[in-house]
Order: C-alpha cells, then sequence, then structure tokens
C-alpha cells in the first residue's frame, strides 16, 4: 500500500491506510491524536471537526487522500497555531492554551466534554476570520456546515459566553 | 522499622497503626463489612482478588506526609463535575482541610475504588458516604492528635489541616509520618448490585452553619484536560494486539438468525465474522476494515421478520387499548388522603384531561465504545464509560459463567449517558467480551450512530389521566392522577441476549423486591400541593413493548433517564395544574400558591416570578391566537421537587400560527437545594439540564415500526441546536438551614416540558396535550 503524505498540526506525517479511509480514523488511530473524536460517522454532528487550510471540516466522512498537501489542524495543535498567529516561537506552544480553550477553562464550557473538540474547532475557525462576532453570528457559526454542530448535555449557552470571552483574549493577545 | 500496636474505637470505625516506617507514611482509610454472615456475596466480593481489599491502600482516602490527600470513588464522573468538584468539597470540609490538598480522585475503577453503585443521586446516596468516611476519618486524625499532644479531643480544633489545642498544633502530615495507619469503618451492602456499598453508623458531622468550603465556586479540575486533548478518552483506549469490532445487529428486534455472509476476503483479507447464538461481530486490526467488512456482512445476512410493534403512530392507543395493565400491581403515593370521587362530583368546576408522552433516548453524543479483553488466564478486563461499574463486573461474570472475582472494569471519560447506563451496562461492553473471548485478543466494539439509537435503551412513553376539581375560590378540592408507564429500569446486556448469555431477568412483575427492574409504576412526582384536601395518585405499570413476543426477549427496551418516571408524572400533572388556573381565570403563579403551605415551594414560585418578567393574569393571553401568520406570545409555568430540592420554572415562548413553529425565547428557573455546594458548577449543570428540556419539549420522540426503532441519526432523531437557545436565567437560593444537599441539575429537563406546553396554551388558547411540539403536530392542535 503506497503512504499517504498529510501535514497535521505543522508536521509531515506518512501514513499507511487506503485512500478512502476517513481522515477521522487516520488521526486517531495511526496519529494517536486524541481531539477529534467519533460521533455520527455521518457529518451530522461535528465532534470530529478539525482546520483544513483554516476551514471546518468533518473528519468523520472526508477520506484521508483528500487532504493530501493540504495543512491540517486538529484541537492538539491549536496553541500552536495561535503562537504562530502571535508570531510566538512555536516550542511556547508547549506551554500555552488558544484563546478559546482558555476562554472555555474559564468559563467552565464543558459537561460531558465529548462534542467540545468541534466546538472548540468551529470557534477557533469564526474568530480567525471575525474577531468581534454578534451573538447573531456566533449561533450561525454553530449552524453552519455540513450539519449544526450538536451537544446533548446543553453546554449551548455556556458556549456563546466563551466564544465571546475568547474573543476578547484574542484582541488582547493581539 | 518498629511495630507498636495501636488500636482505637472511632465512634464505630478503628483505627490502626499497622507500622512505622523510616520515611513516607500515611492514614489509609478501607472498610470492614457490618453484618457479615448477613451480606455473605458483598463479603466474597469485596475480598476478592480483583476487588478492593480493605487491607491494602485501595480505600476511601489516603492522607499522606507530604500534605497530599487522594480520594477515590465507585462514582463515575459524567459531566456533572460532582466527583472533580462538590465531592472535593464535601470531603475537604469534613477534613478540614483545604479544596486544594485533595490532590487526585480516583473514579469508578472496581479495583480501585471502595463503594461501587449507581451514579446517580450524586449528592443524597453518593455524597453521603464520601462525607461520612470523611467523618470518620476526621475523628480518626484528632484521636492521633490528642494522643501525640496530650491534650483531651474535646480542647482540639483542627484548620487547613493543622490541629491545634492547649497552646500546641500539628498538622495532618506530621501526624502521619513514619506510621502506617489504618482507619477501617463499617459498611453495608452489596458490593456488584445497583446500590453498592453504604458507610453505617454516625460519625460526629462538622454543623453545616461552620461550612467555609461548601458553597464556594470551584472551577472543574477536569476540564483543563478536555479541552487541551490530555484527557484519556475511552475513545483513546488501545491494547496491545488490540481488533477493532463492529457488531451486525439483527435485522429487526426480535429477529433470529438465518444465515451468516460470506466474507468478501478480497476485499477485506484481515477482517474476521464472530457468530455466537444470534450475534454476528466482524473484527478487523483496523477500523476501517472492520466497519467495511461489517456492512458487506450485513447485507449478505439472513434474518428472520419479525413484527411485534405497534409502530409509534399507533403507539398511544395501543397503550390505552391494548396494554396489559391488569397483572402488575397499582401503585399509590404516599400522599393520597380523603375521597377524591365525591370531592370531584362536588367541585364548583372541574378539568379531565388526558396527556401523552413519546419514547424518547438518552443519545449520547458519541456511541458506545468499551474494549474486552478475555485473557488466556480466565481474567476479563472492560475498558469502558460507565455509570455503574460493579454492577457491570457482576453482569459480565453472569454471562461468561465465571466468578467476579475475575472481572474488573476501567474507567474512563466519554460521553454522558443520563442515566443509560446507571445499572451497569451502556452497550458495547458485552458484546467487546463475546468477541474478544471468540478471538483470543482485545477486541474494541465501537457502535455506529444507528446501532446507539436502535439497540440501546429509551426513556418510556407514557400517558396519565388527570382530573382536578376546585371551589369558587380557586382552591383545589380534588386531585386525581392515573399515570400509566411501561417498565423503565431493563438492565439487561443486549449482546448476551442477542448471543443467547446468561443474563439477569427481564423486567417482571416484583411487587415485593426492589422497584428497579420491575413493571410496578411507583409516584415519582412528589406532590407539593398540601392544601389539596382530597388526593389520589396512582401509577399503572406493564410490561416493556414487544419483549415478551421477541424470539431475542428484546422488544423496546426502557430505561431510567435523568428524573424516570418523574418527568413523566410531573408533565401532566403541572400541565393541567396551569390548564385548571387557566378555567377558573386566575394566574397560574397565583393558583399554585393558593394550594400550598409549603414555604420552599413558595420561595421559588415568588423568585422566579420575580426574575422571568411574569405578567401576573390570567391565561390565555389577551393577544393569543390559533391561526394567522403574526407571532403570538405565552408564558407558562411549572413546579418540581425532586431529591430535597424545589424548582420552579416560567419559560415564555413564540407561537407562529401558519407554520406552527414554536420557539423559546426566555427560560427562568429559580432553585432551592438546601445547601449550595458549588454556585457556579450548578448554575452550569442548571443550564445544561434546561436545554436538554427545551430539547425533549421542542423536538424528541423515538420513532418506531412494527419491527425497530426507526430513529438512526440525527436527522431521524434531531436534537435541539444553537439556533433554538434562549435567554437563560438560572436563580439559585442558599437555605444551609435546611441541612442536606440536594439534588443537581436534573430537574431542569423535566420542568421545561409543561412550562413550554402551559406557554403555548397561554398563546394560542389551545392545549397541546402531547410532546413534542413539531410543527405538524401543533398545526394540528392549532385547527383543532
Amino acid at each position: 500500500m503506497p503512504g499517504i503524505t498529510i501535514t497535521v498540526n505543522g508536521a509531515r506525517r506518512e501514513v499507511q491506510a487506503p485512500g478512502d479511509t476517513p481522515l477521522l480514523y487516520v488521526l486517531r488511530n495511526d496519529l494517536e491524536l486524541s481531539g477529534p473524536q467519533f460521533g455520527c460517522g455521518v457529518s451530522q454532528c461535528g465532534a470530529c471537526s478539525v482546520l483544513v487550510d483554516g476551514k471546518e471540516v468533518r473528519s468523520c466522512v472526508l477520506p484521508v487522500s483528500r487532504v493530501a498537501g493540504k495543512e491540517v489542524t486538529t484541537l492538539e495543535g491549536l496553541p500552536a497555531r495561535w503562537a504562530a498567529q502571535q508570531g510566538v516561537a512555536a516550542s511556547a506552544a508547549d506551554r500555552i492554551l488558544h484563546p478559546v480553550q482558555q476562554a472555555w477553562i474559564d468559563e467552565q464550557v464543558p459537561q460531558c466534554g465529548f462534542c467540545q473538540n468541534g466546538m472548540m474547532i468551529k470557534a477557533a475557525e469564526l474568530l480567525e476570520e471575525t474577531p468581534k462576532p454578534t451573538m447573531a453570528q456566533i449561533k450561525t457559526a454553530f449552524m453552519s456546515g455540513p450539519s449544526p454542530h450538536l451537544c446533548r448535555c446543553g453546554s449551548y449557552s455556556a458556549i456563546l459566553d466563551a466564544v465571546q470571552r475568547a474573543s476578547t483574549l484574542m484582541a488582547r493577545g493581539r | 522499622m518498629t511495630t507498636r500496636r495501636l488500636q482505637i474505637d472511632v465512634h464505630g470505625a478503628t483505627l490502626t497503626r499497622r507500622q512505622f516506617v523510616k520515611t513516607g507514611g500515611a492514614l489509609l482509610v478501607g472498610f470492614s463489612l457490618a453484618g457479615r454472615s448477613l451480606f455473605e456475596k458483598t463479603a466474597q466480593a469485596a475480598a476478592s482478588r480483583n476487588s478492593l481489599d480493605a487491607s491494602l491502600s485501595s480505600s476511601w482516602f489516603e492522607i499522606h506526609a507530604d500534605n497530599t490527600i487522594l480520594m477515590r470513588t465507585g462514582k463515575v464522573d459524567f459531566g456533572q463535575t460532582t466527583a472533580h468538584t462538590a465531592y472535593k468539597q464535601i470531603v475537604a470540609e469534613e477534613l478540614n482541610v483545604p479544596y486544594e490538598a485533595i490532590t487526585s480522585v480516583v473514579m469508578g475503577d472496581t479495583d480501585r475504588t471502595p463503594d461501587g453503585g449507581f451514579s446517580a443521586g450524586f449528592l443524597d446516596y453518593g455524597g453521603a458516604n464520601l462525607r461520612k468516611a470523611a467523618a470518620y476519618t476526621h475523628q480518626a486524625l484528632l484521636e492521633l492528635a490528642a494522643g501525640v499532644l496530650h491534650v483531651e479531643k474535646g480542647q482540639l480544633s483542627v484548620k487547613d489541616g493543622v490541629v491545634s489545642g492547649g497552646g500546641k498544633s500539628i498538622s495532618y502530615a506530621e501526624l502521619v509520618r513514619g506510621q502506617q495507619l489504618k482507619l477501617t469503618i463499617p459498611v453495608t451492602g452489596d458490593l456488584t448490585n445497583m446500590y453498592g456499598l453504604t458507610v453505617t453508623g454516625d460519625p460526629p458531622m462538622k454543623p453545616t452553619s461552620q461550612y467555609t468550603i461548601i458553597g464556594k465556586s470551584f472551577a472543574n479540575t477536569v476540564t483543563p484536560s478536555k479541552v487541551s486533548a490530555k484527557e484519556v478518552w475511552v475513545t483513546d483506549v488501545r491494547l496491545p494486539s488490540m481488533l477493532h469490532g463492529r457488531i451486525v445487529h439483527p435485522r429487526t428486534l426480535g429477529s433470529t438468525l438465518v444465515s451468516v455472509g460470506d466474507l468478501n476476503k478480497k476485499r477485506y483479507p484481515n477482517a474476521q465474522v464472530v457468530v455466537k447464538g444470534n450475534l454476528v461481530g466482524v473484527v478487523a486490526p483496523t477500523e476501517w476494515e472492520a466497519i467495511g467488512a461489517s456492512q458487506q456482512i450485513a447485507a449478505d445476512t439472513k434474518w428472520t421478520d419479525w413484527k411485534g410493534l405497534p409502530g409509534h403512530p399507533q403507539l398511544h392507543r395501543w397503550l390505552r387499548e391494548q396494554a396489559d395493565w391488569k397483572t402488575t400491581p397499582v401503585s399509590k403515593s404516599d400522599k393520597c388522603k380523603g375521597e377524591v370521587a365525591p370531592a370531584l362530583a362536588s367541585a364548583a368546576k372541574r378539568l379531565s384531561t388526558t396527556y401523552e408522552l413519546p419514547f424518547m433516548k438518552h443519545a449520547p453524543i458519541g456511541p458506545t465504545v468499551a474494549v474486552g479483553d478475555v485473557r488466556s488466564d480466565g481474567t476479563v478486563y472492560v475498558h469502558t464509560h460507565n455509570q455503574n461499574p460493579q454492577a457491570l463486573r457482576g453482569q459480565i461474570a453472569m454471562m461468561l459463567g465465571t466468578s467476579v472475582d475475575n472481572v474488573v472494569v476501567r474507567i474512563y471519560a466519554g460521553p454522558g449517558h443520563y442515566g443509560r447506563s446507571n445499572g451497569g451496562n451502556a452497550g458495547a461492553e458485552d458484546e467487546a467480551v463475546i468477541l474478544s473471548k471468540a478471538v483470543g485478543r482485545p477486541v474494541r466494539v465501537q457502535w455506529m450512530r444507528p446501532d446507539d439509537l436502535q439497540w440501546s435503551t429509551q426513556s418510556p412513553a407514557g400517558f396519565s389521566n388527570i382530573q382536578i376539581g376546585w371551589d369558587a375560590a380557586g382552591r383545589i378540592t380534588g386531585y386525581q392522577a392515573d399515570h400509566y408507564m411501561p417498565a423503565m429500569q431493563d438492565d439487561r446486556l443486549v449482546g448476551a441476549l442477542i448471543a443467547g448469555l446468561p443474563t439477569q431477568p427481564a423486567p417482571d412483575v416484583r411487587p415485593e423486591s426492589d422497584p428497579i427492574g420491575s413493571t410496578v409504576n411507583g409516584i415519582s412526582d412528589p406532590w407539593v400541593y398540601d392544601q389539596v384536601a382530597n388526593v389520589a395518585e396512582s401509577g399503572y405499570g406493564t410490561f416493556q413493548l414487544g419483549q415478551k413476543a421477541s424470539p431475542l426477549a428484546i422488544g423496546l427496551r426502557d430505561h431510567s433517564m435523568r428524573t424516570p418516571g418523574q418527568l413523566q408524572q410531573n408533565y401532566p400533572r403541572e400541565l393541567a395544574i396551569s390548564e385548571a388556573a387557566a378555567s377558573a381565570g386566575i394566574d397560574s403563579i397565583e393558583f399554585r400558591l393558593k394550594q400550598t403551605s409549603d414555604q420552599r415551594l413558595i420561595g421559588v414560585l415568588k423568585a422566579v416570578r420575580e426574575a422571568s418578567g411574569w405578567q401576573t393574569r390570567p391565561s390565555p393571553s389577551p393577544k393569543a391566537a390559533a391561526s394567522g401568520s403574526t407571532t403570538v406570545s405565552g408564558q407558562g409555568v411549572s413546579v418540581m421537587l425532586r431529591s430535597n430540592t424545589y424548582w420552579a420554572c416560567v419559560c415564555q415562548v413564540s407561537v407562529l400560527p401558519s407554520t406552527g413553529k414554536v420557539s423559546v425565547d426566555k427560560y427562568t428557573i429559580a432553585v432551592d437545594p438546601g445547601i449550595v455546594i458549588n454556585p457556579l458548577q450548578l448554575k452550569r449543570t442548571i443550564e445544561g439540564g434546561a436545554l436538554m428540556g427545551l430539547s425533549h419539549a421542542l423536538h424528541e420522540e423515538m420513532t418506531f415500526d412494527e419491527s425497530g426503532v426507526t430513529s438512526r441519526d440525527w436527522r431521524s432523531y434531531p436534537i435541539l441546536t444553537m439556533a433554538d437557545v434562549p435567554e437563560l436565567k438560572v436563580v439559585i437560593l442558599n437555605h444551609p438551614e435546611v441541612g442536606a444537599y440536594g439534588g443537581g441539575s436534573e430537574a431542569a429537563n423535566a420542568l421545561a416540558v409543561s412550562a413550554i406546553a402551559a406557554a403555548f396554551y397561554d398563546a394560542t388558547g389551545k392545549p397541546a396535550r402531547r410532546l413534542p411540539l413539531k410543527a405538524a403536530c401543533v398545526q394540528s392542535v392549532l385547527k383543532a
């Protein structure tokens, strides 16, 4: 089986997997990343979300062959992404959190936390494009893409609080 | 190293010194079994090699010489944050140590935690064990300090882990340094049943008036690892030589296997098919191959047909006309009083209505997943995310016909289950064990989304007939409720059932036994309107739909969810009270205040009235309309008493009659739990419960046909989305004088449904006596 080279969180990785394997299984099982989660397998919930070239996508249905040559960012890669955007050395990324992650702690967002990977990925995408989103823009973001981002524990209002806080943290960071 | 005997009785617990040591030192808190002869099974379980041995360090707490404390609980945190915050606060408070002194929490693992029991009722059941164990430990440390300081125990006080008295002081760390001490506390119960072990006796507890840690907001210590992808989730368990498994579940809830499809070895060269009874599984080294092979096998496998269910469109008609409500004894509320029939007959006005609820799914956001590891030496390890690991241990041992000694269950973080696994199984565990045993390697079974919606248990449907009579002054003179609901707690392992392996019995008529697993429909919604003179509340139970007729003995299996039975009884009661208030021409909150003298209930009602912007007036709204393309608005209220906690909720909704679209604009809830442990976490869990309640009210209905569940994904079982989120307001009333920690957030979801339905009536003047309020259903109500 020919290997596929993908770039994940800034590192080039060669994986031995059939090209039609959904990216999620490659990230979790081959690269042992634990951020993206299996929630539905049919792009209806968002638990598996990652950024591909900065755009939120559902890794549970995206064949790994489709991300060859593209930049994949998982939850694990958010601190380094933020560090790069701030012009901070990548080595510092081990010691920091992305403002979205910090806001998620500050606002005590997770209940079970299983969906929060996708929520934070979506929030990071939104805030890169729209640093000061309105409440309506935040809600629209979490309704966008192949499906709304679903949380069964009902942490939606905490997420709304946390996105606003992250926006403030990022403005301060810049 | 020297040994000097020490044995002190501590309010029924026993403090011993095992030896002196040169480095370290600790006080370990374990248990002995009260009434050992009466609880032989427990004694065996507790003494078994894969469970907790009270003589080992696995125990409730370890007080270390370096000022750190480790805490263990058999309960599993599912996102309520209880084990990571409230439990630590309870323990720190009783021990008189800072919250931060508890540096480790060990949760759930059957060989590493002491008490077992379900992860539900966290504060009224689970919290009591830890509180008592901590109280014993505090007393034992005082005994030690009295001996060392030569000061009477009664003269000693403790602050921040330092014991002081008679002008002298010593820290807990110093008290244990250089020794191995053991405190043995008394417990009773059965480790591997639903309830686990309970700490007994009456150690002195700290008066609630002296609390300094309980009542403060602390952050959840597990949150940073969850948001930074450092948590080890159940989905991350990978064992050496582990195979990925998928299950090809039968075609219907009663189908048996006719023939297994041939595996396409060319496409799936490394996959293997496992058949055990009617259970068909596929394993492969990679997950993608296991998925592909299982889909190919599913398409080529033949099953018998089965039609044994009424189908959801006929559900309530079937329940009313064909279900057997006679075999199971009728349960009566302990609040029944007076003579209801004459009171209703002589009432100035009366209301007689009926209300219906659908089946609802727990619907965890991640489908169940588990790793089974059946080893050649006969030991079995199960890695899972489960609300009752000790009960699962017992169930797996029964399925395999082995001793519980041979079974260990390990627990990891995972998606919330909302009660689905509180009886011991989340779904995939037994199937992982069956496949692992068959192939002799660890197997990870991940249910796909349709498996999880179609093969898991659900919260049972039901209906209730309510009659209310009141006098000219609006005082209720008679209340009669007849609640009908199938059995709601089936803890049988579904894979074992399909495979034809032993399980515990199906829910049946068991009037003498524990109500759990019985068809008896107990009264679960405590009556709160104490001024009503004549009250009759009855619960009628029946068997699970299709279960007895299914060749697999499966059918629609039910399970408790968040407020089990109480949602099914509170929704009709509270909606009927609101309808009665409207019929009496009295404001709905005022009407409730007339029916009670309970000051805590009055307190939450007045608090929610003030905080919500409630308009005091009768319902329906003067602007109510049931047709047209102008949005109409309404308000509704509901109350609940649950686990010594009082709740009142107001929902303000908008309805667009022309489309039938219902939106909740604002949700306000007031809660009086007695002692508030952690206001921040309580607020967040209430918000979550509230939004799940909106989801129930607006979206959720499990669909099924004559053969099985047809809800298979998030399109066919929609839940609340961000677009539905209203303004949320939580009012927390702290009443430490109550002296008890009330239950957490779960009532918030049950309260929403009746408040929203009442608000719908207020907005439109039409009663919606069936949930969910989906557009098609709403339009038919509005046209009626």
